[in-house]
């Protein structure tokens, strides 16, 4: 018996698959072009950049107290959006499960609330936020409360879909109420998942809670802002690391609490 | 001694507990089911035209081979599974039609044993048998053993203590054997007060010793208390030991109704022929 041809390494693509890197590559050269990417000018920046990161060191210690209180600040931000974010998802991410939502019309309305806090920047629901409450960290909280909406109504939702359908048929069969049945089989069951979105969600909030002070919604963003225009680096460096140490040890205490969750 | 009625089949022998009989007798009839029919698209009738009643403290045992209609006959009993034709009567009241409250309220009455359990694996046996008090109970009172009343927790304890584990009580039932999952089930059976009992392929995931354990518990317990046992199941020496009337369904027909005495595993293994 014969042995059939080796087979090629890789296979010729099809008319479609063919059009489709074409377009890709094209969109791709296109996009190069419209934002201007240019190696020589990256190469020319270089310098700028080394002088810039220079001039930050050494950081200047000089205003750490009100630096520390801005970070503090910061932090308060995001724990308090992203608690009452968690608050106000349960119940819209109950009305988003497919199988717990109580009419299909329920089901699509609270999707696209969710979907629409997701999609919004949480920058622009804070520049809404600084009009409609003025300027400070109100307007940061609630910013990353509509933010930590759209991730944790997205997620508690998906985890509610994903538990076993078991534990809830035994309590449809024994006469529990629909509420019954959410809070006694489903939520039990999603409170691992919830517990990793909410730190995911914490995470999120940490580090844009940074930025919203940039659009004068509180925080250390503010101080950041004002130390660059002012051209004091050494100061900037200072609120740089600030930051950087505050979403580290975050991340890494999330990281820690999500591994004991089961 | 009784003969089995084999309903594809000219009678035999006279029907051993048939309904009229069992009503003129002035006997409780727990389930009476009437030309019950169920379908799912591509695989045809399911369950064609079943009629049977049992009667107050019996224990039934509906066997047959996979595919047969046990567990849908079972589940559509309870209207788990909706039936398309046919009039249930659950515990001298109408099921068929009932929505809302009057079908909670109907369903209570009832404990549903499932093969797999259906606990909740991350909380605690006791909150688990806690759940049992829904039938009774709404508001948050019995979603959680932390919530529940002493009355509820100490009855839930006992519970647990009628089928052996009540020093497991604050166990999470993830860490329980298959053995002892099973009697965390049947004592939230228990703790809705039934008057009957439904245990669809309650030993099935079980090695056979706790299997025989489990059954052995079950039974003694239902019999006990006089509830009404009606159990799926493809152990042919349990349906016998443990049941006084076998019900036999072959795609989806009800092709035996007899009582156990008359019958032997021999002349039961027809029906997976």
């Amino acid at each position: 018996m014969s042995m059939p041809d080796l087979p090629q390494r890789l296979r010729r693509p099809g008319p479609f698959a063919f059009s489709l890197y074409a377009v890709s590559a094209g969109m791709l050269v296109w996009s190069f072009q419209g934002v201007g990417v240019s190696l020589e000018r990256i190469m020319d920046g270089v310098p700028n950049i080394a002088r810039i990161l220079g001039r930050m060191f050494p950081p200047d210690p000089d205003r750490l107290g009100p630096i520390a209180l801005a970070l503090v600040e910061t932090f308060q931000m995001a724990i308090a959006g992203t608690a009452i974010g968690i608050v106000l998802s349960l119940p819209l991410a109950i009305l988003a499960t497919p199988s717990l939502s109580p009419h299909p019309v329920v089901l699509h309305a609270t999707r696209s609330l969710i979907s629409l806090f997701r999609t919004v920047p949480d920058l622009v629901w804070a520049l809404l936020f600084v009009i409609a409450v003025g300027l400070g960290p109100l307007a940061g909280t609630l910013a990353i409360m509509l933010d930590t909406i759209g991730f944790c109504g997205r997620f508690f939702a998906e985890a509610m879909e994903d538990t076993d359908k078991g534990p809830r048929e035994a309590l449809t069969a024994l006469g529990a109420r629909r509420l019954g049945i959410v809070f006694s089989a489903v939520v039990p069951q999603a409170l691992p998942s919830f517990i990793n979105s909410a730190l995911f969600s914490l995470e999120k909030a940490t580090r844009a809670s940074v930025i919203l002070g940039l659009v004068g919604a509180g925080g250390i963003g503010i101080e950041l802002k004002v130390s660059m225009d002012l051209f004091l680096y050494q100061q900037a460096s200072t609120i740089i690391i600030a930051i950087f140490i505050l979403v580290l040890v975050v991340e890494q205490a999330s990281a820690w609490l999500r591994q004991r969750v089961q | 001694m009784q003969t089995a009625r084999r309903i594809d089949q000219p009678a035999r022998a006279p029907i051993p507990v048939p309904p009229v009989a069992i009503q003129a007798a002035g006997v409780t009839v727990d389930l009476a089911v009437e030309g019950l029919c169920k379908s799912y698209p591509g695989r045809g009738l399911i369950l064609d035209r079943i009629g049977f009643s049992i009667a107050r403290g019996q224990s039934v045992a509906l066997i047959g081979a996979n595919g047969a209609g046990k567990s849908t006959l079972l589940r559509s009993c309870l209207r788990l599974i909706e039936p398309e034709l046919g009039r249930i009567t659950l515990l001298g009241e109408e099921l068929t039609g009932q929505k809302g409250q009057a079908l909670r309220r109907l369903r209570a009455r009832v404990g549903f044993v499932f093969q797999r359990h259906n606990l909740v694996g991350r909380l605690s046996a006791l909150s688990n048998v806690v759940h049992g008090a829904q039938a009774r109970q709404s508001g948050p009172w019995a979603w959680h053993q932390a919530l529940a009343s002493r009355a509820t927790r100490q009855e839930a304890l006992h519970c647990l203590d009628r089928v052996g584990l009540a020093d497991l009580a604050m166990e999470r039932v993830d860490r329980l054997s298959g053995g002892q999952s099973q009697r965390v089930a049947i004592a939230r059976a228990l703790m809705q007060r039934p008057a009957l009992v439904m245990a669809d392929e309650p030993v099935a995931s079980l090695d056979p010793r706790a299997g025989e354990e489990v059954m052995e518990l079950f039974a003694r317990l239902m019999r006990d208390e006089g509830i009404t046992l009606v159990f799926t199941s493809h152990h042919l020496n349990h349906a016998l030991a443990y049941a006084e009337r076998l019900i036999g369904l072959r795609a989806g027909k009800l092709v035996l109704d007899c009582a156990s005495s008359s019958q032997d595993i021999a002349q039961l293994r027809e029906l997976y022929a």
